[in-house]
């Protein structure tokens, strides 16, 4: 055995180590066939072992896949299943606008009562809304290499400033504003989970297109750009390289909300 | 020769039967498998150099196999059964390499 390092006591626990089995006893010519037949044993049992070793290794690959495949499957499944609840939620709430309408209509007590209610859908977002749009686009910036103090990229869009996005436009008069095809009620939550911005609990990803509806478009478009969400904007664009832009849509409709709202906060 | 045709017969037998490992005997396999291939590549050595001795072959493998086998699960029970393996894993490597860097000088004198 050659020097395997430098130190002689690691030198010997090394060559102890890898000394060969073999070199102390020599060849034995006169072997026993009991001897013969277990290492035939030994061998067929060390190659088995090693082959058992090689398939046991392949299925529980096969496995981990099949696992992850049912998992994927479920998820889509149950997605599925959300989106259709979602369309019959939106459905019933048509549904039950007719019927109102339809018991209200008659009397001059309900034909009020139904205006009133009109005018709240539209203000909350529980009904189609259909007028002159204007679109707030808001991205990341295209290369954020800094790092916040709290881990996100410092060019990353964050729910604080989606909020500000809405409350501007708000502030500017919109009377409606869905936020990529999401529409926003009175109780609408934006906010981040982890590195996702959510709208009611629904996930977007960017850019994030935010459209309102004003009956003047161009004059909230104005306002907002001179308002404070618009110079936050500007500066977050100078800053940190976010990308927005604002412009009119002409006629656009904005869908209703299709989340039900749990009102159970409010005391009847 | 026998333990040359018990190689194959190893191969072929586990190709054949598909054997499926128990779950209790997972953690060891690799450690197996390690032992096995020590004692294969000792003993090809061995007969490189002409000293091949059928009973040190069987009971190098047999007490290796063994004794990795224990080293791990006392490791195990110990709650360090991965140092321990490592342990195992990193001696045998050494001898792997040892014995196939003597194969090597004997068949491609380098």
């Amino acid at each position: 055995m050659g020097q395997l390092s430098s130190n002689p006591s690691l030198d010997s626990l090394l060559s102890d180590a890898v000394a060969s089995d073999y070199e102390s006893a020599g060849a034995d010519r006169h072997t026993s066939p009991v001897i013969r037949i277990l290492a035939a044993g030994s061998a067929v049992l060390l190659t088995f072992v090693f082959i058992a070793a090689v398939i046991d290794k392949h299925n529980q690959s096969a496995q981990v896949n099949s696992t992850r495949q049912a998992l994927i499957d479920r998820i889509t499944a149950a997605d599925k299943r959300v989106a259709l609840a979602q369309k019959e939620v939106v459905q019933s709430t048509l549904d039950l606008g007719a019927a109102e309408s339809a018991h209200l209509a008659g009397t001059s007590l309900g034909e009020q009562a139904q205006k009133r209610l009109e005018v709240l859908r539209k203000a909350t977002g529980f009904t189609e809304l259909f007028g002159p749009g204007l679109q707030v686009t808001l991205d990341d910036a295209p290369d954020s290499t800094g790092v916040s103090s709290s881990g996100f990229s410092l060019g990353q869009v964050r729910d604080r400033d989606v909020q500000s996005v809405v409350n501007g436009l708000w502030a500017s008069g919109a009377t409606g504003i869905a936020i990529n095809g999401q529409r926003l009620t009175a109780l609408s939550a934006i906010r981040n989970a982890g590195e996702a911005i959510l709208v009611d609990y629904r996930p977007l990803s960017a850019p994030y297109r935010i459209v309102a509806i004003s009956q003047s478009a161009d004059a909230t478009a104005g306002t907002f750009r001179d308002g404070v969400a618009g110079l936050m904007l500007e500066q977050l664009s100078n800053k940190y390289g976010v990308v927005w832009n604002i412009a009119t849509l002409g006629d656009t409709t904005l869908p209703a909300a299709s989340s039900s709202v749990n009102l159970s906060g409010g005391k009847q | 020769m026998i333990p040359a045709i018990g190689l194959i017969v190893g191969i072929l037998l586990g190709l054949v039967l598909h054997p499926t490992v128990p779950l209790w005997l997972q953690p060891y396999l690799p450690i197996a498998v390690v032992a096995a291939l020590d004692a294969v590549f000792g003993a090809l050595r061995s007969v490189l150099d002409g000293i091949f001795n059928d009973r040190i072959f069987v009971i190098s493998f047999l007490s290796n196999v063994v004794v990795a086998a224990v080293i791990v699960f006392l490791g195990d029970q110990l709650g360090v059964g991965s140092q321990m393996s490592t342990g195992v894993v990193v001696v045998l490597s050494m001898r792997i390499f040892a014995n196939v860097a003597a194969i090597r000088r004997h068949l491609l004198k380098a």
